[in-house]
């Protein structure tokens, strides 16, 4: 049952990873190819920013489920690190189990605003995308999250503290 | 009182416990929402997506798949060598050519604890070997880091530009001089340090060597005029900018200097959209967190009490930056913009600070907060980089942090120095 979790979630994963990385890609793409044709060809494309917002959305929700996999969510690990293990991974159980609850919460939030707008089939107003789709991201990607991290507490139990890996500089 | 409770007690505590800062933001709003602001809770979700749907925030992306494919694919390498070359033969020049790194490197990468990395990987050892002791080379490479913070076009600016709906371009800006101010007290203060230690001299510098290092780094040299030249040329926006800075960076590593495959390139790409979704998510949950601070009156009420405390414009400021290096060594410049922004602002605003100025103070005093004991992230960084104790790490940046905190009152007290280049004082 454990290994087939964990091989189901490296699935999902693999299929996140690919997706965010095309997602990545086809940003930059748009981006240039914008860049291009105002500067060179005189021409801009109209839905340019449209695309390039709902792609950047869709890789920034998506790819939560595998930052929660990592357990590299940015935060203030310094006085947690200082607890003993016994206590430490006791506080850092509970933290997941409530960072899980809290995903799901914002997966079932987000589905009334989605089924919304796929029912009055609202679109954006360049690119004419049903805005169902950027949207969707949110509650799919806070439902992987979730998913993961349970996945991630049941296969392996809490994941070490690692003081640099769960933080960002930019 | 509740709601001071639930803005900023609860908040703190579930920071300290290790909750990943996005959680923290959401469990807070849901709280406010729930006891406090008569708001339905659809607002959560509708208010995390709108603050993602904010086209400056496109440059983030961006600027952090540059860096990434910049720091892989040998630029890095190539830019030290340069400067290593121009600066030689006077006391103190390795030390001085360290800190000349950091700020070409930060302006390139964006990232404090990547030019830590990318300069302290090729420069440490030189240190070490040509006689700075190990406790000032790690503080000298902790501290040059954290420019990247400041330095423009860096992400700290484009999110508090979001958070204080200002310009990115006049923050950038405003933010080249207080950069070059630090590097060069710095570089005065490894100078300084060299001469007194009497720090061998290395081989003066040659323009056979120069010319060598400038035409292999040519290229790598160009993403910084591609990207201030695009920037301040007026031929792109920052947004834009930053897509052309990856496709350049990408063109470069690939097809010139030919250091990254496709499998090289597609890792650089995966790990970009995981650092991206790292950032980006506190963005997502501070929109919703600030936009209920903010209606709560609670940041206006904090105004008013401070202005009946009679405090002058200048006690308001030192209060703001201590608070700031505390907050700033223990949340990463992220978090800690898209949550102080939004109660320091009114605060600053009300004792007379340029929103512009201010961005510009906070972005330094962060940087200081990455190598300040005890919890700095370039604390860590260096101590897993170098392989050095911490302990020696903490005594090799107090120094830094002592200067770089007197460089800090500088800037916020002579706000001429940010101000000049954007018409403004």
């Amino acid at each position: 049952m454990i290994s087939h979790l964990e091989r189901g979630a490296r699935h999902l994963m693999a299929i996140i990873r690919v997706a965010c990385g095309a997602l990545l890609i086809g940003s930059v793409a748009v981006n240039f190819a914008n860049i291009i044709g105002r500067y060179f060809l005189a021409v801009s494309i109209p839905w340019a920013e449209e695309v390039m917002l709902f792609l950047m959305i869709a890789c920034v929700f998506l790819n939560c489920g595998l930052v929660g996999w990592a357990g590299r969510q940015i935060r203030m690990d310094a006085f947690v690190s200082l607890l003993p293990a016994g206590p430490r991974a006791i506080v850092e159980l509970v933290v997941e189990v409530i960072v899980v609850a809290t995903s799901l919460l914002l997966a079932a939030l987000s589905w009334p605003v989605v089924s919304m707008l796929a029912e009055l089939d609202q679109r954006s107003e360049a690119a004419n995308i049903p805005l169902v789709l950027p949207q969707g991201m949110m509650p799919l990607g806070f439902l992987f999250m979730g998913l993961l991290i349970a996945i991630r507490l049941l296969v392996r139990g809490v994941a070490p503290a690692d003081p640099i890996a769960s933080r960002s500089d930019h | 009182m509740a709601a001071y409770l639930i803005y900023f007690a609860l908040p703190a505590i579930l920071m300290m416990v290790g909750f990943p800062i996005f959680a923290v933001l959401v469990l807070t709003s849901l709280a406010a929402i729930i006891f406090i602001a008569d708001v339905p809770t659809s607002a959560v979700p509708t208010y995390m997506f709108g603050s993602l749907d904010n086209f400056p925030l496109l440059a983030v992306p961006y600027f952090v798949l540059a860096g990434e494919i910049m720091a892989q694919g040998g630029i890095a390498r190539r830019v030290v060598a340069w400067v290593v070359s121009i600066i030689g033969g006077i006391r103190g020049s390795l030390a001085i050519t360290t800190v000349a790194s950091s700020e070409l490197f930060g302006a390139m990468a964006h990232t404090s604890v990547g030019t830590v990395v990318a300069v302290g990987r090729l420069l440490y050892p030189s240190l070490k070997q040509n006689g700075y002791k190990e406790h000032f080379s790690v503080g000298l490479l902790a501290s040059s880091g954290a420019v990247a913070v400041i330095i423009p076009p860096s992400i700290s600016m484009i999110l508090y530009s979001m958070s204080a709906q200002q310009s990115a371009l006049l923050l950038f800006t405003a933010g080249i001089l207080p950069s070059i101010l630090i590097g060069v007290v710095d570089a005065a203060y490894v100078f300084a340090y060299s001469r007194i230690h009497m720090v061998p001299l290395v081989s003066r510098a040659r323009w056979v060597n120069i010319w060598e290092t400038t035409k292999e780094a040519g290229w790598a040299i160009g993403t910084i005029v591609v990207i201030f030249g695009g920037i301040y040329g007026g031929v792109f926006t920052p947004t834009e900018a930053a897509g052309v800075a990856v496709v350049y960076s990408l063109f470069v590593t690939t097809v010139i200097y030919r250091e990254l495959g496709l499998r090289d390139l597609w890792r650089v790409v995966v790990s970009a959209a995981f650092l991206i979704s790292q950032i980006l998510i506190i963005v997502a949950a501070a929109g919703i967190y600030s936009w209920l601070l903010t209606t709560s009156g609670i940041p206006q009420q904090i105004v008013s009490n401070i202005e009946a405390m009679h405090m002058r414009p200048w006690e308001t400021l030192l209060l703001i930056n201590i608070g700031l290096l505390i907050a700033g060594s223990f949340l990463e410049p992220p978090a800690a913009i898209l949550i102080l922004t939004p109660l320091l602002l009114p605060i600053v605003t009300a004792a007379g600070v340029s929103p512009i100025h201010f961005g510009i103070i906070m972005a330094v005093n962060l940087s200081i907060g990455l190598y300040t004991p005890p919890f700095g992230l370039n604390l860590f960084a260096s101590h897993a980089i170098f392989d050095v104790g911490i302990g020696q790490v903490y005594r090799g940046v107090m120094p830094f942090v002592l200067i770089n905190f007197l460089t800090l009152l500088v800037i916020t007290y002579v706000p001429a120095i940010s101000m000049v280049l954007v018409g403004g004082q």
